[in-house]
C-alpha cells in the first residue's frame, strides 16, 4: 500500500503543477496542413493543442485561436497518415504560422472507426475507455482482435488469426511486448490514458520489425491533460484510482487496481453442471508513466503486479501465484535523422507451495531487453515519381536468467532496413517500398524480407494493394525455456517466415456520415511457431506451415452530431498447409462486433455488441469450443465543474464466456467510475 | 396371472402372423476396433470387416487428454485424463451417452469395465480409483497406490496398476498392483497389493489366453528398459518378469493363441509367447510400426499396431493392419493422435 501511495502522491505532484505561461495573454497559430509525399493540402486534419482542436479546410489551412502561450505541443492527425507532433513556443498576442508535413501511412487506415466529428480520424480515447478500462478489454472484438487471456495472466491480442506473440505492441513508438514471451500484456495499459489506437493489421516485419507477423497496434498516449482523476469500484470487489495530468512537457499518470476476486461461473456439463466458485483470480497492479515531450521525446512506463494463477476450472490451484514488475524507458529524435532506442527491465516470481499434483515450485527469472534504431531520411526522386527515403539500421539484445529458463539466455538481432514513400505529380497515387535484411544469434543467413504498399485516393473512395513478406525469429521463451517433466527443447526451431502476403482494400465514404471498409488478404506463413506434442506427448516449440486467407468488412454511421453507429465483421480462415488443413487452434475464423453512442446534452449512453467465433482446442478441428457474444451497456453524465460519473455493465446477459477452455471471464459485472478533471 | 395372459396374447399374435414355430438364430456381433485420438480429442469405432465406414466420436469436455479406453459390448469408457471426467460411449449409435465428472484433479486415466453398469477408472493424481455406474452416472471412491494409471478387471477383481511415479513424473521405485473388490468397492481380502519387478511406471496390461496377467512396467521413457510381469490373478502373485522390450515399451495386447503382443515407441509391436515364455519379437525386431502408441488383436488374430502420426499440425494416424504372421496386409486411417485401443464385439440388439 505504500508503494501504492507514494506512486500516486508521485503523480499529483506532477500533475498539479500549473502552466506558468497559462495566465499570459493569448496567442495564435496559423497553419497549413500538407502531404509530405505530394505536398498536396491535406483536408479534414484533426490539430489539437492541449484542450483546442481544430480541423483543416480544404486548402489545409487551419486557425487555433487563444492559445495559451508558453511551450505547447501541436498534434495532428489524419486517416492514412502518421500522427505527428510539433513543439512551439507561443509568444503572449503574437501569431505563429506553422506548416505540417503529415506522412503518409504504407496502408490506408480504412480500420479505423471514426468517432469524431466527419473528417476527424481515429478511435478516441473515451471510445476506448467505453469499451473497456484497460485495452485488453476494450481492444477484444474491434476489427477482429481478440485478447487471449489464461486466467488471471497476460492479456495478449491476436490479429488475423495470428498467435499471441505474433502482434507487436507500440505504446509512443516503442515496443511493449515481453522481450521473454513476445507477448504484449494490453490489460496493464488503462484506457483512460490512451489518446488513440490504430491497428495495421498484416506482416508488418518489413517496417515495424519483431513479432508484427499478424499486425501492429499503434497506442498513442494522451498528452497536454489538465489533472485529473478517477476512481471505480465494481463488483466482485474490482477498486481502482488514476490519477495524471501534463505539466509543460511533461505528462504523468499512475494507476492502482484491485481486479475481481473470487467470482461464480458455470461449472459445464461435463464436470456435473451446476455453478462453482472461481478461487485465486484476483490480484493488484499498479502503474505508472511519464512522457517528456521536446526535441528527444522520453517515455518511462512501470507496472507491478501481484495476482493469482488460478489454474483451469477442472484442475485449479488454489495457492499459485505470480508477480511480475516491468520497467521500459525510451527515448526518440526525429527530423532528418532519426533515432529511438528504448530499454525493458522485467523480472517475475511463480509460485506454488501446495500445487494439487507435481512438485512445488517456486521460479524467478529476470531480465533486460534493449533495441536501438537509427536513421536518415532523404528526399528521392525517381522516373518522375517524388518522395522520401529512409535508410537505417537497428539492433536489439536481450537477457535473461532465472528459473523458467536455461542460465544466461541471449539473442541479438541487427537489421538494415530502406523504407520509401513516392508519389507521382497526379497525386491520387502513391507508392511506399520498404525492405529489411535481418541477422540473429543462431542465423546462418541474412534474411531479407520486402513490402511494397500502393495506394490510391480520389475523393470519397481510397483503395490499397499490398503485398510482402516479413519474418521474425523465435521468441527467446521458446529458445531456452528449461527442459522438464513433458517438455524439451527443439533445438531445429525455424524462424517464422510470411512468404507472400496479399492484400487488397477499399474505402468508400457513402455520404450521410457514413462510411464503408473493406479488406481481403490471402498469404503463406511458413513455420509457424505453434507449441505441440510429439508422438511421445512431448511437448515443444514446433513450426507448421500455415495458410491464412479472410478479410474485413467495416461500417460507420454518423447519423446525427450526436448519434453513431459502427460496426464490422472479419473472417480469418488459419489452416495448416495440408489437405483439408484445420484451423490452427484457438483461432476464431469470425468475429463481429458493433456498438451505438449517443449522446443527448449531458448524457451519453452507449451499448455495444461482439461476438468471437467457435474455436477449436486442437491441430485436428474437432471439439470446437462454442461461439459466444457479450453485451456491454453503459451510461453516463457530465456533472458540472470537470465531474463526471459512468455506469456500466459488461456481459449483460451474463454470459461467462470462456475463449480458453476451462479459463471463465467473471460474467456480468457492474462499474461505477467518478472522474475529476480540473477545469 | 397378468403375466399368462400376456404369453397367451403374444402367441395369438404370433399364429396370426404366421411365425415359425422355430427361433431364427441372431446376428453375429459386429467387432470394431476403438482407437482413442487424443490431440483430436475423439473415438474412433472402425468395424474391422469394413474399416472404410469407420466413424470419429467427438469425445467433448474441456480439457480432455484422453489416451486409453476400455469396452464392453455395446460400450466403451474413455477416461478424459485433465478433464477429470469419464466419457461413456454408446457404440451402436456412436455418441455420447454420458460424460461421468471425477473428484478435481483426478488426471482420469486407465478403465476397466466390471459389468453391464460398473466400470472403475484411475486417478493418478489424488491416487485413487473411482467406482462409476455409467448407467445413472454414480460415483464413488477408493483408495489406490501410488499414481494408479491402468486398470484391469479379471477373475472377479479389479487389478489397479499404481505407476509409482514422483512428483516430477519420473518412476519413484517399481510398481505395483493393488486388487480391489468390486462387490465390497473396497480392498480385496486376502492379497491385496502384489509388487512388480522392474522399475516401475507401469501403466498397461492384459489377460492372456492362459488366464494370467501380463504387466509391462515401462521404467524411464528415455533411458530405462520396461519389463514384462506375469502376475497369477487367483495366487496375487508375480510369477516371472521378462526383459528385452527395450526403452519405452506401452500398451498391452493378447490373442486368443497365446501371444502378448508390446506396442513401443521406438521398437514397434513386439511379442511374447505365453507356451515358450519367450520374448519372440523384443527390441530390435519389432515389427516395424512408427511411432507405435498402441496394439490390439480382433477375434480372427490380426492385430492393429496404431501409429501417432506428428499428433499435431492435423495429420491423422493410423492403424497398421498385420495378419497372423505378422505381415502388414493394409492400414486404417484414424484421427489425429490415436494412443489407445481396444477391441470389442457388440452384439446386436
Amino acid at each position: 500500500m505504500s508503494r501504492l501511495l507514494a506512486l500516486l502522491a508521485a503523480a499529483l505532484v506532477l500533475a498539479g503543477r500549473s502552466t506558468p505561461a497559462a495566465a499570459q495573454g493569448p496567442a495564435r497559430v496559423l497553419g497549413r496542413v500538407v502531404d509530405e509525399v505530394t505536398e498536396r493540402p491535406v483536408a479534414g486534419a484533426e490539430i489539437r493543442a492541449g484542450e483546442l482542436q481544430v480541423s483543416s479546410a480544404d486548402d489545409g489551412s487551419f486557425v487555433l485561436g487563444n492559445v495559451p502561450p508558453g511551450r505547447i505541443e501541436l498534434r495532428v492527425r489524419r486517416i492514412g497518415y502518421a500522427p505527428t507532433r510539433e513543439v512551439l513556443e507561443l509568444l503572449p498576442g503574437l501569431e505563429r504560422s506553422v506548416r505540417v508535413a503529415l506522412e503518409p501511412l504504407p496502408v490506408r487506415l480504412d480500420s479505423l472507426t471514426a468517432t469524431a466529428a466527419p473528417g476527424a480520424i481515429a478511435i478516441a480515447g473515451p471510445d476506448l475507455e467505453r469499451r473497456g478500462g484497460d485495452l485488453a478489454r476494450a481492444l477484444d472484438g474491434w476489427e477482429g482482435v481478440v485478447i487471449r487471456r489464461a486466467g488471471n495472466g497476460p492479456a495478449a491480442p491476436q490479429v488475423r488469426g495470428s498467435a499471441p506473440d505474433e502482434v507487436l505492441v507500440l505504446v509512443d513508438g516503442f515496443p511493449v511486448n515481453d522481450p521473454l514471451t513476445g507477448r504484449a500484456d494490453l490489460s496493464r495499459i488503462s484506457s483512460r490514458e490512451v489518446e488513440a489506437v490504430t491497428l495495421l493489421p498484416g506482416a508488418q516485419t518489413v517496417r515495424a520489425g519483431n513479432r508484427a507477423v499478424g499486425g501492429v497496434l499503434l497506442v498513442e498516449t494522451r498528452r497536454d491533460v489538465r489533472p485529473e482523476g478517477s476512481t471505480w469500484t465494481g463488483s466482485h470487489g474490482a477498486l481502482g484510482l488514476r490519477l495524471g495530468g501534463s505539466a509543460g512537457p511533461v505528462t504523468a499518470s499512475a494507476s492502482a487496481e484491485r481486479q475481481a476476486a473470487d467470482f461464480p461461473y458455470t461449472v459445464p456439463d461435463v464436470r456435473g453442471g451446476g455453478e462453482g466458485v472461481r478461487r485465486n483470480a484476483g490480484g493488484e497492479q499498479w502503474g505508472a508513466a511519464l512522457a517528456l515531450a521536446g526535441p528527444v521525446e522520453v517515455v518511462l512506463r512501470g507496472t507491478l503486479a501481484d495476482r493469482g494463477l488460478p489454474g483451469t476450472t477442472t484442475n485449479p490451484t488454489p495457492n499459485a501465484r505470480a508477480e511480475d514488475r516491468s520497467v521500459l524507458l525510451g527515448a526518440r529524435t526525429t527530423g532528418r535523422l532519426l533515432s529511438a532506442a528504448s530499454v525493458q527491465w522485467l523480472e517475475a516470481r511463480a509460485s506454488d507451495p501446495a500445487p494439487p499434483s507435481g512438485a512445488a515450485y517456486d521460479a524467478y527469472t529476470h531480465g533486460v531487453g534493449a533495441t536501438a534504431e537509427l536513421g536518415y531520411r532523404v528526399p528521392v526522386s525517381l522516373a518522375g515519381w517524388r518522395g522520401t527515403a529512409v535508410a537505417g539500421a537497428e539492433g536489439r539484445g536481450n537477457r535473461f536468467a532465472g528459473d523458467a529458463i536455461r542460465a544466461d539466455a541471449s539473442f541479438s538481432q541487427a537489421a538494415l532496413k530502406l523504407d520509401a514513400r513516392l508519389a507521382p505529380r497526379t497525386p491520387a497515387w502513391s507508392l511506399a517500398p520498404a525492405a529489411r535484411l535481418d541477422v540473429w544469434t543462431g542465423s546462418t543467413t541474412p534474411r531479407l524480407s520486402a513490402r511494397i504498399d500502393a495506394g490510391w485516393q480520389r475523393g470519397p473512395t481510397a483503395l490499397t494493394l499490398a503485398v510482402g513478406s516479413g519474418v521474425t525469429p523465435p521468441v527467446l521463451a521458446d529458445l531456452f525455456f528449461r527442459e522438464g517433466v513433458g517438455v524439451r527443447l527443439n533445438p531445429d526451431l525455424r524462424p517464422e517466415r510470411v512468404r507472400w502476403e496479399v492484400e487488397a482494400g477499399l474505402r468508400q465514404e457513402l455520404g450521410g456520415g457514413a462510411t464503408v471498409g473493406l479488406r481481403g488478404f490471402v498469404g503463406r506463413v511458413a513455420d509457424m511457431i505453434v507449441w505441440a506434442p510429439d508422438f511421445r506427448f512431448i511437448w515443444s516449440p514446433r513450426n507448421f506451415d500455415v495458410l491464412r486467407r479472410g478479410g474485413e468488412l467495416t461500417l460507420g454511421w454518423r447519423a446525427r452530431e450526436n448519434l453513431r453507429a459502427s460496426g464490422g465483421a472479419t473472417y480469418s480462415a488459419v489452416t495448416y498447409d495440408t489437405p483439408g488443413g484445420a484451423q490452427v487452434l484457438y483461432r476464431p475464423r469470425v468475429t463481429y462486433d458493433a456498438s451505438v453512442i449517443w449522446s443527448p446534452g449531458p448524457w451519453t449512453a452507449d451499448l455495444r455488441w461482439h461476438r468471437i467465433g467457435r474455436r477449436f482446442p486442437n491441430s485436428a478441428g474437432t471439439n470446437p469450443r462454442p461461439a459466444f457474444s457479450l453485451l456491454d451497456v453503459g451510461l453516463e453524465r457530465r456533472l458540472g465543474a470537470g465531474l463526471g460519473l459512468r455506469g456500466e455493465v459488461r456481459d449483460l446477459t451474463d454470459r461467462r464466456a470462456e475463449f480458453l477452455a476451462a479459463y471463465p471471464t467473471p460474467g456480468r459485472s457492474v462499474t461505477l467510475t467518478l472522474t475529476l478533471a480540473v477545469p | 396371472m397378468m403375466r399368462r395372459t400376456s404369453f397367451a396374447a403374444v402367441a395369438v399374435v404370433a399364429v396370426a402372423l404366421g411365425c415359425s414355430d422355430t427361433i431364427a438364430p441372431l446376428p453375429d456381433p459386429q467387432e470394431v476396433l476403438l482407437a482413442v485420438n487424443s490431440t483430436a480429442n475423439t473415438l474412433s469405432i472402425v468395424p474391422v470387416d469394413a474399416p472404410n465406414s469407420a466413424v470419429q466420436v467427438p469425445l467433448g469436455g474441456t480439457t480432455p487428454t484422453p489416451t486409453g479406453v476400455s469396452a464392453r459390448e455395446g460400450i466403451a469408457i474413455v477416461p478424459l485424463g485433465l478433464d477429470n471426467a469419464v466419457a461413456v460411449v454408446d457404440l451402436r449409435s456412436a455418441t455420447i451417452m454420458r460424460t461421468v465428472p471425477l473428484p478435481d484433479n483426478s488426471g482420469a486415466t486407465g478403465s476397466a469395465i466390471v459389468d453391464d453398469s460398473i466400470a472403475y477408472v484411475g486417478n493418478p493424481n489424488i491416487n485413487s480409483v473411482s467406482r462409476i455406474n455409467y448407467l445413472t452416472g454414480a460415483t464413488s471412491e477408493v483408495p489406490a497406490g501410488v499414481y494408479p494409471s491402468g486398470l484391469v478387471f479379471t477373475r472377479g477383481k479389479v487389478f489397479v496398476i499404481n505407476a509409482n511415479l514422483d512428483e516430477t513424473f519420473s518412476p519413484a521405485g517399481p510398481s505395483w498392483l493393488t486388487v480391489i473388490d468390486p462387490a465390497t468397492n473396497a480392498a480385496s481380502s486376502g492379497v491385496d497389493s502384489i509388487p512388480l519387478t522392474g522399475e516401475g511406471n507401469a501403466a498397461y496390461a492384459a489377460v492372456g489366453s492362459d488366464g494370467l496377467l501380463y504387466v509391462m512396467s515401462t521404467g524411464n521413457y528415455f533411458s530405462g528398459e520396461g519389463r514384462l510381469s506375469v502376475v497369477d490373478p487367483l495366487a496375487r502373485t508375480e510369477v516371472a518378469s521378462f526383459a528385452g522390450f527395450g526403452t519405452g515399451p506401452g500398451n498391452v495386447a493378447a490373442d486368443a493363441d497365446a501371444r502378448v503382443f508390446i506396442s513401443s515407441y521406438t521398437e514397434g509391436v513386439m511379442e511374447f509367447n505365453l507356451d515358450s515364455n519367450k520374448v519372440i519379437r523384443g527390441a530390435g525386431h519389432g515389427v516395424p510400426v512408427p511411432s507405435n502408441a498402441s496394439v490390439a488383436v480382433d477375434s480372427k488374430g490380426r492385430v492393429y499396431g496404431l501409429e501417432t502420426g506428428p499428433c499435431s499440425g492435423g495429420q491423422v494416424g493410423k492403424a497398421h493392419v498385420l495378419d497372423t504372421d505378422l505381415a502388414e496386409t493394409g492400414t486404417i486411417m484414424l484421427d489425429e493422435c490415436p494412443v489407445g485401443s481396444a477391441v470389442v464385439q457388440i452384439p446386436p440388439e
